[in-house]
């Protein structure tokens, strides 16, 4: 068995993927709720503007809380133009969310002596809050695959706006009575109310992003039909009746190549890889110049696409390099369970030097080398006759997303 | 060999018939479908049946029947595929042989492992085999008649693995998840609709749908579910639709 050298063509994917991926959630939820987070700030203008006319100011807390209202009226158009702070995301998430805690400590720090907290619908200014927090609550902000973190921090936030009026209260109001405490609880049950919220519009975004999924891999699987419904049993049908000819029984294998090939991307397209149709692709390519002496069952099981791409591209190099180099004739043995794939290939070719698995030029250390960021492996189990390969691949992943990084970089 | 052919593909269909009679002496006949073939079979005895798995009009009829959600789980008929022709060539011949004749496709391979598991099919053939010619069609049409193992190799990924749980343990083990599957693939997509097509409360099919997804785990060792079971069952029903809605299907797992 020899090897592709580098740069010969490897099954690099034509098909473009929508993935569950944060990255689509984020943009999903960009497009639809992007004018949120301006409508947010401009919420929070008119609680400052409304506060600074309404509530019984000092007469520097009436100009700065205007001041501040008319800032962030600016800061929502400027947002409704470019983009708010967790779209921005880093230092502009913190700036705002500090934001969130401070101008209503500083609101309540200018309302006159015994007037803060005295309306019963809620303290002044601590709505203030509700924009950050609804948008905190369905944004993506921080990785989904970090979901412990997310609730921490979520918990964290709420916590601390919900203490928050309690503790203004003590501080302002001397001598707080019970309308003080009613009215800083009244507020908090905005707060969560604002939260509850931005929990439903982010249930909103993500089945709105699984739905464009479904709805291009529908589209792929229509086309993956008409392939077989058409291109494939035409293509069938006219070696069965003009096969006889070397030209076009050769244009014709050209011709099923490519639909193989594009089938086998649409195949990877998939979350769920339906590894049956994978191997039976890959075999059929090579039925008519391999002798296929064993052949694995794998009926309705399917890979994760990152160890189906692996499979897929192990399967094709293995029988490509059988099939230039080895002998006439190729074993495949693959199992699965609920822990491993285990793929084993044997030729009976001239055999092969197991060094070729650190040379970078070679395409089995490119395999090697993405089983590995699988956490897995790819060995040569050394044979009196021709070569065995072996490819490992734990089936519980956790760094699944490198090799689809790689792998499409590539 | 008296062969009843059931194939939509008449570009295909033809040259191979013709070989088949031309080259190695068979009496072959040709029929689109499997309703034609249960016709067929009526009228005449068959020593192997070689029969494709899906009819493009058939399933863009029933599909279409489905979207416009005109299919009922107990009354209509359901999606006519070459497993109905298999049944009605084994209700009229005892003892001849079938052969499937397929080019092998995701949305085929439940239909394969429930041939071989629950109908005894031991004789696959891709439409592609070999040079393309009849001869490897012919070989196992030769081995279904003799009642012998034939296994195209690009066919045999489709079938179970040594001590995989069969379709019929798992998927479809319980009537009650059976239904929800079937409605599912009907485009119900919760609770409601769920039980509107199933008449299963919400309730149960709350308790159900969880117990579904650990058969699918347990039918198909590589799935990795995500955090809705109803949305991976859901999922997994919309993509294998014209298997959990097959009329043969339902015959045998009502």
């Amino acid at each position: 068995m020899t090897l592709q050298p580098q740069g010969q063509k490897d099954d690099a994917h034509r098909v473009r993927v929508l993935q569950p991926s944060e990255e689509l959630e984020r943009s999903t939820t960009q497009t639809l709720v992007g004018t949120l987070e301006s409508a947010a700030v401009l919420f929070q203008a008119i609680v400052l503007g409304l506060s600074a006319v309404i509530d019984p100011y000092i007469p520097l807390g009436r100009v700065l809380m205007a001041s501040l209202a008319i800032i962030h009226l600016g800061a929502a158009y400027v947002i409704s133009r470019t983009a708010g702070p967790f779209a921005r995301g880093g230092y502009w998430v913190a700036v705002w969310v500090a934001l969130a805690f401070l101008v209503p400590a500083l609101s309540a720090s200018m309302i006159e002596r015994g007037f803060y907290a005295i309306n019963v619908g809620g303290a002044q200014g601590v709505v203030y809050a509700n924009g950050p927090v609804l948008i905190a609550a369905f944004y993506p902000w921080i990785s989904g695959s970090r979901p412990i973190i997310r609730w921490s921090v979520e918990a964290l936030l709420l916590l601390g706006l919900a203490v928050e009026p309690f503790i203004l209260v003590s501080i302002f109001n001397g001598d707080p009575q019970q309308v003080n405490y009613i009215s800083a609880a009244s507020s908090v049950v905005w707060l969560l109310i604002a939260y509850i919220l931005g929990k439903a519009v982010g249930r909103m975004c993500r089945v709105a992003a699984q739905r464009q999924i479904e709805i291009q891999q529908q589209s792929y699987d229509e086309f993956f039909n008409f392939l077989h419904s058409h291109v494939k049993a035409g293509v069938a049908a006219v070696r069965a009746e003009w096969g006889n000819d070397a030209a076009m029984r050769e244009k014709l294998s050209e011709l099923e190549q490519a639909v193989s090939d594009r089938r086998i991307d649409l195949l990877l397209a998939r979350q769920h890889v339906p590894l049956a149709a994978l191997v039976s692709e890959r075999i059929r390519a090579f039925t008519g110049g391999l002798k296929i002496t064993d052949s694995p069952r794998v009926g309705a099981v399917t890979v994760s696409r990152p160890v189906g791409i692996l499979v897929s591209r192990a399967l094709g190099d293995l029988l490509t390099n059988a099939a230039r180099y080895g002998g006439d004739s190729v074993a495949i043995q693959l199992s699965v369970d609920t822990s491993r794939l285990v793929l084993v290939v044997a030729d009976t070719g001239r055999g092969i030097d197991p060094s070729v698995l650190h040379d970078e030029s070679t395409s089995l250390y490119r395999l090697r080398h993405d089983a590995e960021q699988l956490g897995g492996s790819l060995d040569v189990i050394c044979e009196p006759v021709g070569a065995r390969l072996r490819l490992f691949v734990p089936m519980k992943s956790t760094s699944s997303r490198k090799i689809q990084h790689a792998h499409i970089a590539r | 060999m008296r062969i009843l052919l059931v194939e939509d593909h008449s570009q295909l269909a033809g040259p191979i018939s013709r070989e088949l009679v031309g080259e190695y002496g068979h009496e072959v006949d040709w029929v689109r479908d499997p309703l034609e073939a249960r016709h067929q079979l009526q009228n005449k005895r068959y020593e192997v049946a070689v029969v494709d798995l899906l009819y493009e009009h058939l399933t863009q009829q029933f599909d279409a029947r489905r979207l416009s959600r005109r299919v009922s789980l107990t009354g209509s008929q359901m999606l006519i595929t070459g497993l109905s022709a298999v049944q009605a060539f084994r209700e009229h011949v005892t003892t001849g042989g079938v052969v499937l004749w397929t080019s092998g496709e995701a949305n085929r391979r439940l239909h394969l492992l429930f041939a071989y598991e629950d109908l005894g099919i031991r004789a696959y053939c891709s439409k592609s085999a070999g040079t393309g010619k009849a001869d490897v069609l012919n070989d196992t049409m030769v081995a279904a008649a003799n009642r012998q193992s034939h296994v195209d190799p690009v066919l045999n990924a489709y079938l179970p693995a040594t001590g995989h749980r069969s379709i019929g343990d798992t998927l479809l083990r319980e009537e009650s998840k059976r239904a929800i599957w079937r409605a599912l693939s009907l485009g119900a997509h919760t609770r409601a609709e769920i039980s509107a097509v199933t008449g299963y409360s919400e309730r149960t099919i709350g308790n159900l749908v969880p117990r579904m997804l650990d058969d699918l785990v347990e039918f198909d060792p590589g799935f990795r579910p995500g955090r809705s079971p109803l949305g991976e069952v859901a999922s997994y029903a919309s993509r294998n639709w014209e298997f959990f809605l097959d009329d043969a299907v339902r015959a045998i797992y009502p």
